[in-house]
């Protein structure tokens, strides 16, 4: 914007120009116009111009000043002051250059800073997980090359199972959310949980990978250990492997670990009890009296030397599974999907096969042991093999409780959940009614389905039991009385999301027909 | 004293007809309203200089609410006597 100053003179001359007068009359008018202005002004008046603006007289009143050199006050006289307000016309026109900017509404300054603060912690959450992620797909890849090559050799497998380090077991929650997650989205009320899970968690993701890995090794260690020290003692884990294959079945097939940890550490707690006594018999066995059976019961011991050797091997392929998918879920990497699937799904057929073998392993063994029980009964020391027995023949139907109280409690959301879908699926029939009400006294539909159902959208329900008398929902006559049907509770939970999702569905429907 | 009167008044100084006189005042104020607009400064020796200022964005706090709103630049006309002007009325008002 250039500062140029012009005179009176240049206006004079424009103005001649512009009204094809001479300069001479143009200078006679804009004197008298502007002697006019003055005059009127000092005779108190103010003197509006058409299109420019207002002139006006504004008194100032007389105030003290402060002479800056001398330092000695002074008071400057009152005054009378001109003072010119322009016209909008005018306003608007000079303000032509900024005339697109607008006021805006700002966020506090306050949270303008921390919000920065907060994207550049989740931009570092977002990298660092990735790259933890990332490094431990590449340890779980030579783990699992160094299974498959145990899987050639497991007589070898004992001592490096104890020397390998423990994936993270992290927390159950994010265990069975993740699996879940996988499950092809069955349970879409899991969803908003893992959302948000996934926008609060982002940022602490970052440290809580970094800070459990190691409480979680030293809490993951101890696992392998009870089972070595199982293994080192050579005895029979019947009960342990039932437990372990029931265990294992669940959770192939439904994926749900929820109490998986917890499971293993009192089983593998159990089972050193049980191994003292059995070890005892199995000590006493041989030195009392069966000389003859050394064979037999040194090939049955082989075999389970190689059934437990499988079992560690299920054992850690699960925990590796578990705690490659939750850090995996936890760092939300979207882009290390693709790798990510393809590393589960080896997983898991590897896990399958396993599994099957295991099965296969357990039907031979349990056939090579029932009957050596039999002929222990006969022989030797009844009340302490019977106890044994009894023991594992109760451990086993706990086990299979276990895991059929498992398999049925898990899948109850997702069946209550169908249920649901059932209901809002079902044509809604109204036969009870809770009692009736007037359109136009007591409200409209939606405040009687708040009073009646509790929440607003629900006000559909009543439109379907009174479709006779209502034919727009929108427009009800004042009057009309309208009868409250009772509807299944579950339907008008307005707890669940998805009842009023289903709610406002209808209401999308209803208004579009309408 | 609005438009019209001082019209009237200018036609009856200047001894020109009232319709001159409006058309005259007309151009008059469509000439300065176009300088402003260029962003001249428009000085009459005898009353005073048209500017064109501008105001520069501020940050405003609601006092009630604190609802901070950025308040945008933008240009505005002022005016300033002259110091003849300032003499003049000086001289003949009187404040009561």
């Amino acid at each position: 914007m250039s500062k140029e100053k012009i005179s009176s003179q240049e206006i004079i001359d424009l103005l001649a120009s512009r009204a094809g007068i001479s300069k001479k009359a143009a200078e006679d008018f804009l004197k008298s116009m502007f002697g006019i202005i003055e005059d009127t002004l000092i005779a108190g008046e103010q003197v509006k111009v058409k299109g420019f603006g207002t002139f006006k007289l504004q008194w100032n009143e007389p105030r003290k000043s402060v002479n800056v050199q001398t330092g000695e006050e002074f008071i400057i006289d009152g005054y009378n002051k001109v003072t010119f307000a322009p016209e909008a016309a005018l306003k608007e026109l000079v303000n032509e250059p900024f005339a697109h900017l607008e006021p805006v509404e700002l966020e506090g300054a306050d949270t303008a800073e921390p919000s920065n603060a907060e994207n550049q912690t989740v931009e570092n959450a977002g990298f660092d997980p990735l790259k933890i992620f990332t490094d431990q797909a590449d340890e779980i890849k030579d783990i699992l090359s160094e299974i498959n090559s145990m899987w050639v050799k497991p007589g070898k497998a004992e001592n490096k199972e104890a020397a390998k380090p423990e994936r993270p077991t992290l927390m159950p929650e994010y265990f069975t959310d993740d699996m879940l997650d996988e499950d092809e989205d069955e349970e879409p009320a899991v969803l908003p949980d893992e959302e948000d899970e996934d926008a609060a968690n982002e940022e602490y993701i970052g440290n809580l990978v970094d800070e459990d890995e190691e409480p979680a090794q030293a809490i993951a260690e101890p696992l392998p250990v009870d089972n070595f020290e199982t293994g080192v003692v050579d005895i029979p884990v019947l009960p342990l492997q039932t437990d372990d294959k029931s265990e294992v079945e669940p959770t192939i097939v439904e994926e749900t670990t929820d109490e998986f940890n917890p499971d293993e550490v009192t089983k593998t707690e159990s089972v050193p009890e049980e191994v003292v006594d059995e070890s005892k018999i199995g000590e006493s066995i041989p030195e009392d009296e069966t000389t003859k059976e050394d064979p037999f019961t040194a090939r049955v011991k082989k075999k389970r030397r190689k059934v437990r050797v499988w079992l560690l091997v299920i054992l850690i392929l699960l925990v590796l599974a578990g705690g490659f998918t939750i850090n995996y879920y936890m760092s939300s990497a979207t882009r290390c999907w693709c790798e990510y699937s393809l590393l589960s799904d080896s997983n898991r057929q590897k896990l399958q096969n396993v599994t099957s073998t295991i099965d296969g392993w357990y039907e031979s063994v349990k056939g090579w042991f029932t009957p050596k029980a039999k002929s222990e009964k006969v022989e030797v020391a009844p009340p302490v093999v019977k106890s044994i027995f009894t023991d594992s023949i109760k451990a086993q139907p706990a086990a299979v409780d276990s895991a059929q109280t498992k398999s049925v409690s898990k899948p109850q959301p997702n069946s209550s959940a169908d249920s649901l879908q059932i209901l809002f699926d079902q044509p809604r029939e109204y036969k009870e009614f809770l009692g009736s009400e007037k359109i136009g006294g007591g409200g409209t539909l939606t405040v009687i389905a708040e009073r009646y159902y509790g929440h607003r959208d629900f006000w559909v329900y009543i439109y379907e039991a009174n479709r006779a008398k209502i034919k727009n929902p929108d427009k009800i006559a004042a009057g009309t009385l309208v009868r409250i049907p009772k509807v299944d509770k579950r339907i008008v939970d307005k707890n669940n999301p998805r009842c009023i999702k289903k709610a406002r569905e209808l209401h999308e429907l209803y208004l579009r027909d309408n | 004293m609005n438009h019209k009167e001082l019209i009237a008044a200018i036609s009856a100084k200047s001894g020109i007809s009232k319709q001159d006189a409006e058309r005259l005042t007309d151009i008059t104020v469509s000439v300065l309203t176009n300088e402003l607009t260029d962003g001249k400064t428009i000085g009459f020796q005898s009353f005073g200089n048209f500017e064109v200022r501008k105001k520069e964005e501020r940050l405003s706090v609601h006092p009630a609410t604190q609802i901070r709103t950025l308040i945008p630049p933008k240009l505005v006309v002022n005016f300033k006597q002259s110091s003849i002007l300032k003499e003049k009325l000086k001289e003949n008002t009187q404040h009561e």
